[in-house]
C-alpha cells in the first residue's frame, strides 16, 4: 500500500506543472511555413514567435520579438525594430537576417509557402535588413494596418535547422499518440516564462474520446466543447462561454457557371431575390435556441455587433411567409393549389443543401432549414456527405446546389476576411478563383476591401466597410445562420487560463498556463 | 429460453406492424417550443432535439430497419443459395478459386463503398431511395456466408445415395433440385436469414451513428441510436438500443435453435 501512494505521489510530482491539452490529428508537417491543418497550427504556436501579435481578448497589437514599429514614407515604409538578446532554442542569435529570410521566402510565389498567404496579398516591394536589429518593409502603395499582416508569421532560422522562438520545443514525438514539449531555455521572455515545465499535447480522434481524457483529469482542458457537453458541464466551474466569434456557420448556393446542375435551378440561385427570400424565410433564433442550445448568436453578418466596422443590426428576424411568397411572385415564382412553390416555367422549387454529415449540429440545422422553407412550399433535401466527398464537390466537380458550412479561421478583422470575399480567392465560397469578378456587385466588393487595406482614416475605413456589408445584405450570397459562442472546458485548476473567442481560444497565453497535478 | 425468444420475436413483429399506427402521425412534425422535453402524458418518451416524438420515432425506426434488415436478409440469402448451388458444381480446382475469394470478398472494408456510393448518389436523392439503396448494398455484400454453407451442404448432398440414385435413373438438374435439393437448403436459407437479419440490422445501426445510415428524416433504430451518445442523454433515449438488442437477441436465439434442431439426428 505505501508503495502504491508513493507511486501515485511520484506521479503527480512527475505530473507538476504541465499543461496537457489534446489534438485530433497528428500534425501534417513540422515546417511552421508549411502549415496549413490545425495540429500543426497548434505545434507552431506552441514552438515558434512573430514579430507582433494580436492580443485574444483585446485585439490590440501587441510587441513579441519586434519590441516596436513605425509606418513611415507616407505608410509606404514599415520599421520593425528587433528585441535585443533573442536567441532560437539552439542558442544561435536572432535577428533581421532571420526576419529577411522567413519574408523573403513567403512572398516567393514560385513556392507558395501556405503561411505566406495573406501576407501575398500585400503590395510589398522589398524587405531588407539595414542593421541587424531593424527590419524595414517597403510597400507600392500606402496602408493602413500592415503591421497586423506580420502577426501570425512564424521566424523561422535563416540558416535552417528545426529551432525555435517560441516558449516550448519538441522533447518526443509518439505518432498517434502524443508530443511531448519542454521548456525553451532560451524564451524571449526571460525568466519565469513558461510558467510550465511541459506541454503534453494527446492525440485523441474524436470528441469522444477528449471528452472523457479531459473528464478522468487527463487533460487540463477543451479548446470547443460542443453545446450539449458545455449545457452538462455548467455549474462545475470549468466551463467558459467567451461569447459569440465571428466564425459562422453559412449557407450559399451554387453560383458557378459551368457547375452541373440544371439551367432553371442555376437562374434561381442567380437570382438576388429569390436568395433574399430564402434568406428571409430562416428562423435564425430558433437555430441559435435548438441547435446552439442558446449558446449562439443569429448569425448578422461578416461582423459582429460588438465590432467597430459592424452595422450594429441584430440578426434579422424570419419575415411572414405571405411576404416572402408576395416577394417571390415578383421575381415569377407561384404556389400552385397543393402549395407547392414553381418558378415561371413551373418547375417545382426543390433545393438539395449538403454538408458534412458527421457534423451533427448542422444535420439539425438542415432539418430546421427543411421545415422553415417548407413553409413557403419551398422543398429542401438534406443531404449528409462524408467531408472530402463535400470538398470534392464544392472545389472540384461543382456538383451541388447549396451547402451549409461553417466559417473558420476568421476575425473581425476585415483583412482576415479577405480570403472569403475576394472573387480571386480559392476560398470564395459560391464561385472560387474567378479571373475577373463574374457580377458587377463582386467586383465593387473586391474593390472596397482592396481600398480599405490602403485606408489610414479611421472614418473613411468604416464607410467602405459599410457599403460592403450592405451589399452582403443586399445580393445575399452568403447567408450568415449562427454566430456559435467560443465553448471551452477548463480545469479549474489550470493556472492563469482566460479563455478567448478566437484561435487559440485556451492556449493563446501558453506561456503563462500552468497545470498542476 | 427459446419459447421466450420466440415470443419477443412476435412481440416486435405485431409492434413492427401495429406501433407506428397507434401515435398520431402529426407528432413527427417538429415542435420548437417542446425540444428535449422529459416524458409527458402526450410524448410517452420525451422529444427529441428538434421537438419531435421519440416514441413515434423510435416505432417507426424500428419498422423501417426491420423491414429494411429482413427484405435485405432475404435477398442476400436468395444470392447466396444460387451461389452456393453454383459453387457446389464446380471442381475441386473451382472451389481452390472460389473459396479463397469469398473469403477476400467478405473480410473487404465494405463500408468504405458506403462512403463512396453516398459520394457519388445525386443529392437530391430522397432518404426514401437512400434507404433502399442503403439496405440493396447491405444486401449484396452480405450474401457470401450463405453461398460458403449452401455450397458444402450441395455438395455434401450430391454424396448421399438417395441423391445418386435420383441422377442414375435419369432426373434432370431441375427435378434433382426441386424434388431433392431444396427441401434440405430451405432450412438452411432459415437459419442464414435469421442470422444476417441481425447482422444487417446492427451494420445498419453502425452506420446511421457515422451519420451514413438511413436519413433522419426517415427514422431508423440506427439515426434513434445518435440521441444516446450525446452529452446528458435521458434513460428514456435508452429505448432504441433496447429495441435493438432485443431484436437481435432474439432472432439470434431463433437461429440457433434452428440450427440445433437441424443437427439433431
Amino acid at each position: 500500500m505505501r508503495i502504491f501512494f508513493f507511486l501515485v505521489l511520484a506521479t503527480g510530482w512527475l505530473w507538476a506543472s504541465e499543461v496537457r491539452f489534446s489534438l485530433r490529428s497528428d500534425p501534417r508537417t513540422m515546417d511552421p511555413l508549411q502549415v496549413s491543418d490545425q495540429a500543426s497550427e497548434a505545434v507552431r504556436y506552441l514552438t515558434t514567435a512573430r514579430l507582433v501579435r494580436v492580443h485574444a481578448k483585446t485585439r490590440a497589437v501587441e510587441p513579441e520579438l519586434a519590441v516596436s514599429w513605425k509606418l513611415s514614407g507616407g505608410n509606404r515604409v514599415l520599421t520593425f525594430r528587433l528585441r535585443p538578446g533573442v536567441k532560437f532554442s539552439d542558442g544561435t542569435p536572432f535577428g533581421g537576417r532571420d526576419v529577411v529570410h522567413t519574408l523573403r521566402a513567403l512572398l516567393d510565389v514560385k513556392r507558395n509557402l501556405p503561411a505566406g498567404e495573406e501576407l501575398r496579398t500585400l503590395p510589398i516591394v522589398s524587405v531588407e535588413s539595414p542593421k541587424a536589429d531593424e527590419v524595414v518593409v517597403k510597400f507600392a502603395e500606402a496602408l493602413a494596418a500592415p503591421a497586423l499582416y506580420f502577426s501570425e508569421i512564424p521566424m523561422v532560422a535563416a540558416s535552417g535547422g528545426s529551432a525555435g522562438l517560441g516558449p516550448f520545443r519538441m522533447a518526443e514525438y509518439e505518432r498517434g499518440r502524443q508530443i511531448r514539449f519542454e521548456k525553451n531555455p532560451h524564451y524571449w521572455k526571460g525568466a519565469g516564462y513558461p510558467a510550465a515545465a511541459a506541454v503534453v499535447v494527446e492525440i485523441l480522434p474524436s470528441a469522444e474520446i477528449e471528452r472523457g481524457a479531459w473528464t478522468a483529469g487527463r487533460l487540463d482542458f477543451l479548446e470547443t466543447v460542443d453545446p450539449a457537453f458545455f449545457e452538462q458541464i455548467v455549474g462545475t466551474g470549468a466551463a467558459r462561454d467567451s461569447g459569440p466569434t465571428a466564425e459562422a456557420e453559412v449557407l450559399w448556393f451554387n453560383l458557378n457557371e459551368n457547375a452541373p446542375i440544371p439551367a432553371h435551378k442555376k437562374a434561381w440561385f442567380q437570382n438576388r431575390e429569390f436568395r433574399r427570400a430564402i434568406s428571409r424565410l430562416i428562423r435564425r433564433e430558433d437555430l441559435a435556441r435548438i441547435v446552439y442550445r442558446g449558446r449562439g448568436t443569429g448569425g448578422v453578418g461578416p461582423f459582429l455587433p460588438g465590432s467597430p466596422w459592424s452595422l450594429r443590426r441584430p440578426a434579422a428576424a424570419a419575415a411572414k411567409v405571405e411576404e416572402v411568397v408576395a416577394e417571390l411572385a415578383r421575381s415569377g415564382f407561384r404556389r400552385d393549389g397543393g402549395g407547392v412553390m414553381r418558378d415561371g416555367a413551373g418547375n417545382a422549387v426543390e433545393i438539395s443543401i449538403a454538408t458534412n454529415a458527421s457534423n451533427r449540429a448542422r444535420m439539425q440545422m438542415l432539418s430546421l432549414l427543411q421545415a422553415d422553407l417548407g413553409r413557403a412550399g419551398i422543398k429542401v433535401t438534406p443531404a449528409g456527405l462524408d467531408m472530402p466527398s463535400l470538398l470534392e464537390r464544392m472545389g472540384g466537380s461543382k456538383a451541388y446546389e447549396a451547402i451549409v458550412l461553417g466559417l473558420t479561421g476568421v476575425s473581425d478583422d476585415p483583412n482576415q476576411q479577405m480570403t472569403v470575399w475576394l472573387s480571386s480567392s480559392a476560398n470564395h465560397p459560391w464561385r472560387p478563383g474567378q479571373a475577373k469578378p463574374g457580377t458587377a456587385w463582386e467586383a465593387e466588393i473586391d474593390d472596397l476591401l482592396r481600398r480599405q487595406l490602403k485606408t489610414v482614416d479611421v472614418g473613411k475605413r468604416k464607410a467602405l466597410l459599410e457599403r460592403f456589408q450592405r451589399i452582403v445584405d443586399e445580393e445575399a450570397p452568403l447567408l450568415y445562420l449562427v454566430h456559435p459562442h467560443a465553448l471551452s472546458a477548463v480545469l479549474p485548476k489550470l493556472k492563469n487560463a482566460a479563455p478567448g473567442n478566437h484561435r487559440p481560444r485556451v492556449y493563446w497565453n501558453i506561456d503563462q498556463l500552468e497545470g498542476v497535478r | 429460453m427459446s419459447r421466450g425468444a420466440g415470443r419477443l420475436a412476435a412481440l416486435l413483429l405485431l409492434l413492427l406492424a401495429v406501433g407506428p399506427l397507434l401515435v398520431p402521425a402529426r407528432l413527427a412534425e417538429e415542435d420548437r417550443e417542446a425540444v428535449r422535453s422529459a416524458p409527458t402524458r402526450e410524448h410517452p418518451l420525451g422529444t427529441d432535439a428538434l421537438g419531435r416524438d421519440n416514441l413515434y420515432r423510435y416505432l417507426r425506426g424500428m419498422r423501417m430497419s426491420l423491414s429494411g434488415a429482413g427484405a435485405a436478409a432475404v435477398v442476400a440469402t436468395g444470392i447466396g443459395l444460387v451461389a452456393g448451388f453454383l459453387l457446389s458444381r464446380l471442381g475441386r480446382g473451382g472451389m481452390a478459386f472460389w473459396g479463397p475469394a469469398l473469403d477476400t470478398f467478405q473480410s473487404m472494408p465494405w463500408y468504405l463503398l458506403v462512403f463512396l456510393v453516398r459520394a457519388w448518389t445525386p443529392l437530391e436523392t430522397g432518404p426514401e431511395q437512400l434507404t433502399v439503396i442503403l439496405f440493396t448494398m447491405l444486401a449484396l455484400l452480405g450474401w457470401a456466408p450463405a453461398a460458403r454453407t449452401v455450397g458444402a451442404a450441395c455438395r455434401q448432398l450430391r454424396q448421399e445415395p438417395w441423391a445418386v440414385f435420383g441422377r442414375a435413373s435419369g432426373m434432370s438438374g431441375v427435378q434433382m433440385f426441386r424434388t431433392h435439393y431444396w427441401p434440405h437448403l430451405v432450412p438452411l436459407a432459415r437459419v442464414h436469414f435469421l442470422m444476417l437479419t441481425p447482422a444487417i440490422l446492427l451494420a445498419e445501426s453502425s452506420l446511421g451513428l457515422l451519420g451514413l445510415g438511413v436519413p433522419d428524416s426517415a427514422p431508423s433504430l440506427g439515426s434513434a441510436l445518435t440521441d444516446l451518445l450525446q452529452p446528458g442523454a435521458r434513460w428514456w433515449e435508452a429505448a432504441p438500443l433496447i429495441l435493438l438488442l432485443t431484436a437481435v437477441l432474439s432472432l439470434q436465439t431463433i437461429s440457433r435453435r434452428l440450427t440445433d434442431e437441424r443437427k439433431r439426428p
